[in-house]
């Protein structure tokens, strides 16, 4: 199999993009949708983009691609054949070599009584072209009131208009109509959907509505059955086992034909040359076309029964046809794909890895989002529910992104499920990974689906349940907050103990920010508190999903701030809003290059992309250890970490579609030093987001003007330690000094000088003392070890602002170590 | 003395041209009046002009001679960032309380140094790799890297000679001046882009001492200007060259006239402000060493205090608090020490917040007294005695020494002492440098190597 160049093709993938997007119209695309992966190599069942990024191909591209892709046979193949003969007509009297060796090829390998083919350039044209005949044979046989199709709900048979006509799905329908009439859709058995069925068998079900309907409509005006053997499409749904010889018995003894649409099911897909036979059917017609080249060539075949055959192929023959009806070099690929089909034994392959895989994936039916998961050979659905009580779909359109951003694993989906039709050479280590690939996400999904239900009810509502962006005056929320920490019923272990040894009674003297300086600093004890004394016990006994994160620790241990989920919620639905007060595209996927781990940069980084509609990338980073290095003058060390943080950097800029970094300014610059990422960061990235270390005006400037010109810099203050963080102002001169206002009151800062604690002037210099106080923490007159100009805040904004943040060159005795991370 | 009408701006000098960061500090003359305002550029800055370095070509060596010349001419007569070259050497002398004589020297000599920077570097240049006479093998002389950076001092303008041998031999150069004394630098490096020098071949990069290091770090080659600390730092380095004190001596033995050579002592201890490297730092003399030291102070004390402006000074100012600073440091050193000069004080007001800082002399009990390796940037001299038991001990390291002997056993171990960079003997003052002749080895040595190169490629019909 031909493996990967060494290195991705040098394509500008996003000049591509976006000449697609000027020029192209996609099959299934909204309108509004930017995304495109320009895929550019095959092999095997691994796939490349325009980017150099590598996918695991678990669909085939459209359920087919059998024997992988890159296969040097079919290659040679169509070369010798177009080297002789490339193009010829089969209309008429003419015929070609590679037309009549596969014809004859599929009529062996085609159940009875399968006699002649009549080729097409694919699935769809094979349908018409069936529908046509089965009305031409009935016209020619004396009864050309016999033009009614009978086809059923959720079975696809492509869009041609016969085709479209027949597919059982109404977005097919809607706005294309009028479509081709005397169609009827009758109901498909789907046994785990019995809601169908009203409580009555499936099969019965469907016989009998099929009778009552040949009875409608009148079984002398019915042409054709139509419908796939195994529904593909709707979902890997196999019928029960009497369903097909049930139905083909009914309809023979009313005339009426039978297409088996096998455009999926054929040539190995589930184990079988073709499903019919597996299915104990014998059809007037089957329909085949994907597998037959495996998607090389494009390619359909049309098997006609004997007995049809002769009458559309005698008087004046079967009028009509296509260009590339029989076209030679079709025909010469299609044939050696079967050989290698053959020859590799891939109807056992199809077997043996279809079940490993769906071994694997039916282990996913324990999931509350997955109702079940369906599996044939190579064709496998995961039908997703809201409530497994009740089988409420669950959309599945969110799967295959994540699946591909996460994991490089392409799946498909219909409306609720995520469908796997993996090439039949697929091993079973790559069967793997797209068995975990899935199941993490879907597993992700139900465990915070779970998560969601096991939050306890919120408090009464007050002005601690505020949305940061409406926030209550600083007096009403610290009435509040004092009353909820400092009242036994609802204060955390922590704040009621040490209420004992404050010489003030928080809840009578704290009305003002002011009045916060009284309490101590309490960073120290943070560093052992047990984080569980630190929920506030209003939050009630049930288990609550708490986050710690940690600052600090480089030099001591760190200190800790419990983190629930509430509190989560708010910061981040304030955070979101600011990012679109300041036009950070949504709907783009984050790049996270900081610390994680028990950091908040990391969660926080990551909830921001997911509650903005994109998926966190990250790259992690030890700060501590980095500090170590440094303090200790390991410089080497410290520029060999950097490094490969930046590898990974890279391997992440060069392969996904980046909107939104989110880093540091030592790691901007160290972007900034590689040119080819600094590129990449121009043309993919819109907004970088630096917080977590200083930066001066004249490197922001660079950043800005001549690094990266193309996007959008925002810086970002925050601290763990006080829950939360703030952007930069908006509309800042460039020679001014990055400002950021706090989300107050929930957050609000002074400016002190370190030696008498006093507020400093306006525009002077002091360390900054942050306050946090809302419902889930009370964090008051924390000492940051950063020193800035303490400024009014914005219009909007209460409190005072911060600028130009600096460090303060030791804290508590300790050299402070910056510009690491 | 007399305030300029405005600052001098003094921008980075980057690969895209003149660059006036929000971070500026302003530069001070001796009276502490504001004189220039300089630029300091942020490491992303300084990042991007090594990068930039690292992607220009060198100029082909003929328009490398004739841009250095050309730059040489516009450094010692034209106006270049809006500075006639009087007003650029009366604000240097504002600024680094050099007496204008020596500063008008310093830009003769750098003009002149300019001009002649490609043949003394050449003087480096192996025999080997300067004929042909290996047939088709040859030695050649490779540089050993493209990108040399340059932490250059403040104390002596002359010392931008230095690194022009470097643009010389095809280096790109990155510069960080003094912060003290920024003028010279910035001056040279624009005379050198006006001359054709492209501004992606050599950068003036100000900046804070945290920054200083990713320049080191970031070149391939650095020459660093500092004292014992830097030395330390740098010693095990094998592309960096630190440039520490320069330890000059005098050595006397008793077979010496020491009437005949005081011009020599004196000259080598005061000349050029006593503010260079080569200054003599001590004299050491075999026998008794007092009748020395009190006609060498005999001699200093006689030196005028004038302002650094003044045509006829000879002596360095500085603010008064640095000149006192100066002078209690150097008292505290002098302990145990006998004073010929300046053990009262060293510090003589003018009255305008400048002072000049008088010479002094200073006797020591025994040749290994610490305080002889003490340089200090006026003339300040430690006489000590010296005996054939002490032997070269004492005279180890030091950039230039000046032997008044006759001895030629004794010159001959002096020659083969390899921390006495460079040797005199006879009245040949230390401070006077030979050109064309290593000053602390030539930089050649450390910028270049050979290697050989052979072609027996058949050539193209």
């Amino acid at each position: 199999m031909k493996p990967f160049n060494a290195t991705p093709p040098l394509i500008d993938a996003d000049a591509l993009v976006k000449k697609d997007q000027s020029r192209l119209i996609h099959p299934h695309l909204p309108g509004d949708s930017t995304e495109r992966v320009v895929m550019v190599e095959g092999a095997g069942c691994r796939l490349r983009d325009a980017h150099g990024r590598e996918y695991l191909d678990a669909t085939g591209g459209l359920m087919l691609a059998h024997v992988g892709h890159g296969r040097r046979e079919l290659i040679e193949a169509a070369a010798g054949q177009m080297s002789q003969l490339a193009y010829y007509s089969s209309f008429h009297e003419f015929t070609n070599v590679p037309s009549i060796h596969l014809a004859d090829r599929l009529i062996e390998l085609a159940p009875a009584p399968m006699e002649r083919v009549y080729f097409t350039s694919g699935g769809a044209e094979a349908v018409d072209a069936a529908l046509r005949m089965a009305r031409l044979y009935h016209h020619r046989r004396g009864e050309p009131e016999r033009t009614w199709v009978l086809a059923r709900n959720f079975g696809y048979h492509g869009i041609t208009y016969g085709g479209a006509a027949a597919t059982g799905f109404p977005m097919f329908h809607q706005g294309f109509g009028p479509m081709m009439p005397n169609v009827r859709h009758l109901t498909p058995p789907m046994p785990f959907h019995p809601e169908l069925y009203g409580g009555e068998d499936p099969t019965e079900f469907c016989l009998r509505e099929l009778r009552e309907t040949i009875e409608e409509i009148g079984a002398e005006r019915i042409a054709v059955m139509i419908g796939e053997p195994i529904l593909g499409v709707a979902g890997v749904v196999e019928p029960p086992a009497d369903y097909w010889p049930r139905v083909r018995e009914l309809l023979s003894a009313h005339g009426i034909l039978l297409i088996l649409d096998e455009v999926i099911t054929s040539f190995g897909r589930i184990g079988r040359w073709f499903a019919a036979e597996a299915l104990g059917v014998a059809p007037d017609f089957i329909v085949t076309a994907k597998g037959l080249t495996s998607g090389y060539v494009p390619l359909g075949a049309l098997l006609v029964a004997d007995r049809v055959a002769d009458v559309v192929t005698r008087d004046e023959g079967f009028v009509g046809g296509y260009t590339y009806s029989g076209h030679p070099t079709a025909c010469a690929v299609a044939l050696e794909n079967l050989a290698i089909v053959e020859r590799e034994d891939l109807l056992t392959a199809a077997t043996d890895v279809g079940d490993h895989l769906g071994a694997r994936l039916r282990r996913l039916e324990e999931l509350p989002i997955v109702g079940q998961v369906r599996q044939i050979g190579m064709m496998i659905g995961i039908e997703l529910t809201r409530d497994p009580d009740t089988g409420e779909p669950l959309s599945a359109e969110w799967v295959p992104p994540l699946v591909r951003e996460r994991a490089g694993v392409i799946v498909r989906n219909n409306p609720n499920t995520v469908l796997l039709s993996p090439p039949l050479v697929m091993s079973h280590e790559e069967a793997d990974r797209v068995a975990a690939a899935v199941a993490d996400v879907l597993t992700e999904r139900a465990t915070r689906s779970t998560r969601r239900k096991a939050v306890p009810a919120t408090p009464a509502p007050s002005v601690l349940d505020a949305p940061w962006s409406r926030p209550p005056a600083m007096s009403e929320l610290l009435a509040a907050a004092m009353e909820w920490h400092f009242d036994p019923k609802t204060g955390s272990r922590f704040w009621l103990e040490r209420a004992k040894t404050l010489d003030f009674d928080p809840r009578a003297d704290i009305r003002t920010e002011a009045d916060l300086a009284l309490f101590p600093n309490i960073v120290d004890e943070l560093r052992d508190v047990r984080i569980a004394d630190l929920v506030p016990r209003g939050y009630g006994d049930e288990r609550i999903p708490l986050d710690v994160y940690e600052s600090g620790g480089t030099t001591g241990s760190p200190k800790r701030v419990a983190w629930l989920p509430d509190h989560h919620e708010r910061l981040c639905a304030w955070h979101s809003e600011v990012l679109d007060d300041r036009g950070v595209p949504r709907d783009v996927n984050w790049l996270t290059i900081g610390p994680s781990g028990p950091h908040i940069f990391g969660p926080i980084s990551r909830t921001m992309a997911h509650r903005r509609g994109g998926v966190p990338f990250s790259v992690d980073l030890d700060p501590r250890w980095a500090k170590k290095c440094v303090a200790e003058g390991r410089s080497e060390e410290t520029r060999r970490y950097l490094e490969h943080v930046l590898d990974q950097v890279e391997w992440i800029l060069r392969s996904q579609d980046v909107g939104v970094v989110f880093t540091t300014p030592p790691l901007l610059e160290a972007l900034a030093d590689h040119e080819e990422m600094a590129d990449l960061v121009n043309r993919k990235v819109r907004t970088l987001i630096w917080g977590g270390a200083s930066m001066s005006v004249d490197t922001r400037g660079l950043l800005r003007d001549e690094v990266f010109p193309d996007a959008q810099l925002l810086g970002f203050y925050g601290s763990t330690m006080v829950g939360g963080g703030m952007y930069e102002r908006a509309g800042l001169a460039a020679d001014a000094p990055s400002t950021f206002d706090p989300p107050y009151p929930f957050i609000s800062m002074r400016v002190v000088d370190p030696d008498t604690g006093e507020t400093v002037p306006y525009g002077e210099r002091g360390q900054v003392v942050m306050n946090h106080v809302s419902r889930a923490m009370l964090i008051p007159n924390n000492l940051e070890r950063d020193t800035a100009l303490r400024l009014p805040g914005a219009p909007g904004f209460g409190g005072d602002a911060v600028a130009d943040i600096r460090p303060v060159p030791t804290f508590a005795g300790t050299a402070v170590v910056e510009g690491v991370y | 003395m007399s305030d300029a009408p405005e600052l001098i701006r003094l921008d980075a000098l980057g690969p895209g041209g003149p660059y006036r960061s929000q971070a500026r500090e302003t530069v001070h003359d001796v009276t502490g009046h504001p004189v220039a305002e300089l630029s300091l550029v942020p490491r992303l800055y300084v990042r991007r002009g090594l990068a930039a370095l690292r992607r220009a070509r060198p100029l082909p060596v003929g328009e490398r001679t004739a841009a250095l010349a050309e730059a040489g001419r516009l450094f010692g007569s034209a106006t270049v960032n809006g500075l006639t070259v009087q007003e650029y050497e009366h604000a240097v002398t504002r600024v680094s309380g050099l007496p204008i004589a020596v500063v008008r020297e310093a830009t003769r000599a750098v003009a002149t140094g300019l001009a002649g920077a490609y043949g003394f570097a050449g003087q480096a240049r192996p025999r080997g790799s300067r004929d042909a006479s290996y047939g088709a093998s040859n030695a050649v002389w490779i540089r050993r890297g493209d990108v040399l950076a340059v932490l250059a001092a403040g104390n002596h303008p002359g010392i931008h000679e230095q690194w022009a041998e470097a643009l010389a031999l095809g280096y790109r150069v990155a510069v960080r001046p003094s912060r003290r004394e920024p003028l010279s630098a910035h001056r040279l490096v624009s005379a050198l882009h006006a001359a054709g020098f492209g501004t992606d071949r050599v950068v003036l990069l100000p900046s804070d001492h945290g920054v200083a290091d990713d320049l080191v770090a970031g070149a391939d080659l650095a020459m660093v200007y500092g004292g014992d600390a830097v030395v330390d730092a740098y010693r095990a380095s094998t592309t960096v060259l630190p440039h520490g004190p320069g330890r000059a001596k005098i050595l006397v033995t008793a077979d010496a006239d020491v009437p005949r050579h005081l011009d020599t002592i004196v000259a080598s201890v005061s000349e050029q402000a006593g503010a260079a490297c080569v200054n003599a730092t001590a004299v050491f003399v075999e026998g008794d060493p007092a009748p020395v030291a009190r006609a060498i102070a005999e001699r200093l004390a006689g030196l005028p205090s004038l302002a650094p402006d003044s045509a006829a000074a000879v002596l360095p100012v500085r603010r008064v608090d640095a000149a006192r600073e100066l002078e209690k440091f150097l008292h505290a050193e002098a302990a145990g020490a006998t004073a010929w000069l300046g053990g009262d004080t060293v510090v003589d007001e003018l009255g305008d917040g400048a002072a000049v800082l008088r010479p002094a002399v200073f006797e020591l009990p025994h040749a290994n007294a610490p305080q002889a390796r003490i340089e200090l940037p006026f003339p300040c001299v430690w006489v000590a005695p010296w005996s054939r038991e002490d032997g070269v001990g004492p005279l180890r390291n030091t950039i230039v020494l000046t032997a008044l002997t006759s001895d030629q056993e004794l010159i001959a171990r002096l020659l083969d002492e390899p921390t006495i960079r460079n040797l005199h003997v006879g009245d040949h003052p230390t401070h006077v440098l030979v050109p064309g002749l290593p000053h602390d080895g030539y930089l050649g040595d450390f910028l270049m190597r050979s290697k050989t190169f052979t072609h027996r490629a058949p050539t193209p019909p």
